[in-house]
């Protein structure tokens, strides 16, 4: 975490500096810097911390879509896909928001996404496939962290839909829909530098 | 997520200097030694009973605890990687087709490796292979069940999740759980269904349903 994000009030530095922590709790302590650890720390961990982190994916990716079903010139397999997925995702918005009120848990702020422009089918499923890549390797990543097997059999649940994305998607990109026999996990830091583009600012 | 360094659970398990984990590697390849960090199970979570699944069926077969699991998970690897070795070699795909049926094919065949490491890394025996018994004679034959056994096989994983006590199974079976999705939304997708036939969030299935579901495929 670079210094920016201890200093300032709402850049998207700081916001992901929420992320971050949350991060830290899904790989274990070190990932955060101190001071910004001293400050948001009383956000909580455990598995609240899991879900909220889940939950800002989701709405990165939901906003993502609701942009992306608009785009122009998109072929009428590649815009059925879009508001298949855009649906998807906005009941995983919905479920986990839920999931934290039932908790009693303050959902983490809503992230101010900014998305490069969409200029065409290839940049909407590139980053499309980007999102889906970055949530299989989050939810994988933080599954096995879970503490409740509610949670593990919601995040199992909510995973496959995310690879399901993927593989479609680059299907219809005329990638490889599965590159690799085992698809991988990612850290809490891997996360958040993959999803950091696509977060302008927090609230 | 273009290029993130690879740090799979998988990947840490295989760089993992422990003398067991070098043990299993001079056994097997590298995907089937990676799982060998089964072996430090960090963590119980449900106890061990002799069901998987949810009902008995069959554990007597496929043993118990987390090699029995593992077992269950590989007997039906077993079938898909035989599933994609005869579609192909039946001759009857063509296109894009093919080159799925090849590509997954061999996945599933690295699951087949990495599983049977697992299962004996873990004190177990593992399962028979079941005798295929599988209808190739049209290319639309082959693709529903294409479609049926990726579908089955990614709820039979996402059914498993919660009874797995290693974290390390754990972390393991999520690695093959997504890849039987992504199989399972191309497939889909090919024959004209939903990406997630189940919606947004995918349902499991026990080891008595999957049995059931698989049966048709399976001789004697």
């Amino acid at each position: 975490m670079d210094a920016q994000a201890e200093t300032r009030g709402t850049t998207r530095a700081a916001f992901l500096a929420r992320v971050a922590l949350v991060t830290g709790a899904l790989c274990g302590a070190g990932a955060v810097a101190p001071l910004v650890e001293r400050t948001l720390a009383a956000t909580g961990g455990g598995d609240e911390a899991i879900l909220g982190f889940a939950l800002t994916l989701e709405r990165i990716e939901a906003a993502f879509y609701a942009k992306a079903v608009a785009v122009r010139g998109l072929s009428p397999a590649v815009k059925k896909a879009l508001q298949e997925i855009s649906a998807h995702e906005a009941a995983h918005v919905k479920q986990l928001t839920q999931t934290l009120q039932q908790l009693g848990a303050s959902a983490p702020p809503a992230p101010k996404t900014s998305f490069p422009a969409l200029a065409g089918e290839a940049a909407v499923l590139g980053l499309a496939i980007t999102l889906e890549e970055t949530g299989v390797g989050a939810y994988n990543g933080a599954a096995p962290r879970l503490q409740s097997d509610d949670y593990l059999d919601a995040f199992g649940s909510i995973v496959q839909v995310e690879a399901r994305h993927a593989g479609a998607l680059r299907e219809l990109a005329g990638r490889n829909p599965a590159p690799a026999a085992f698809d991988r996990a990612f850290t809490g830091p891997q996360v958040l530098r993959a999803v950091r583009p696509f977060v302008r600012s927090g609230p | 997520m273009p290029e993130a360094p690879n740090t799979s659970a998988l990947e840490e398990l295989r760089s993992d200097p422990s003398s067991r984990k070098r043990f299993l590697r001079a056994l097997g390849g590298g995907a089937a030694v990676s799982l060998a960090g089964a072996l430090a199970a960090c963590g119980g979570k449900k106890p061990a009973g002799n069901q998987i699944g949810g009902a008995g069926v069959a554990s007597a077969q496929f043993g118990q605890g987390d090699a029995g699991i593992v077992n269950y998970a590989l007997y039906l690897e077993y079938l898909e990687a035989d599933f994609y070795r005869l579609a192909v070699a039946s001759g009857n795909l063509r296109g894009r087709a093919l080159g799925l049926a090849k590509r997954f094919g061999v996945e599933e065949q690295d699951h087949v490796v990495t599983l049977e490491g697992t299962v004996k890394a873990l004190g177990g025996t593992p399962a028979a292979r079941p005798k295929p018994a599988f209808t190739l004679s049209s290319p639309s034959l082959i693709l529903t069940t294409m479609n049926q056994l990726e579908s089955i096989g990614a709820a039979a994983y996402l059914g498993q999740l919660d009874r797995i006590k290693s974290k390390q199974v754990l972390a393991a079976a999520l690695s093959i759980h997504s890849v039987e999705a992504r199989h399972s939304a191309v497939i889909s997708t090919m024959l004209g269904q939903p990406i997630s036939p189940d919606g947004a969030f995918a349902r499991p299935l026990t080891s008595v349903d999957v049995t059931a579901q698989i049966r048709p495929f399976v001789a004697g």
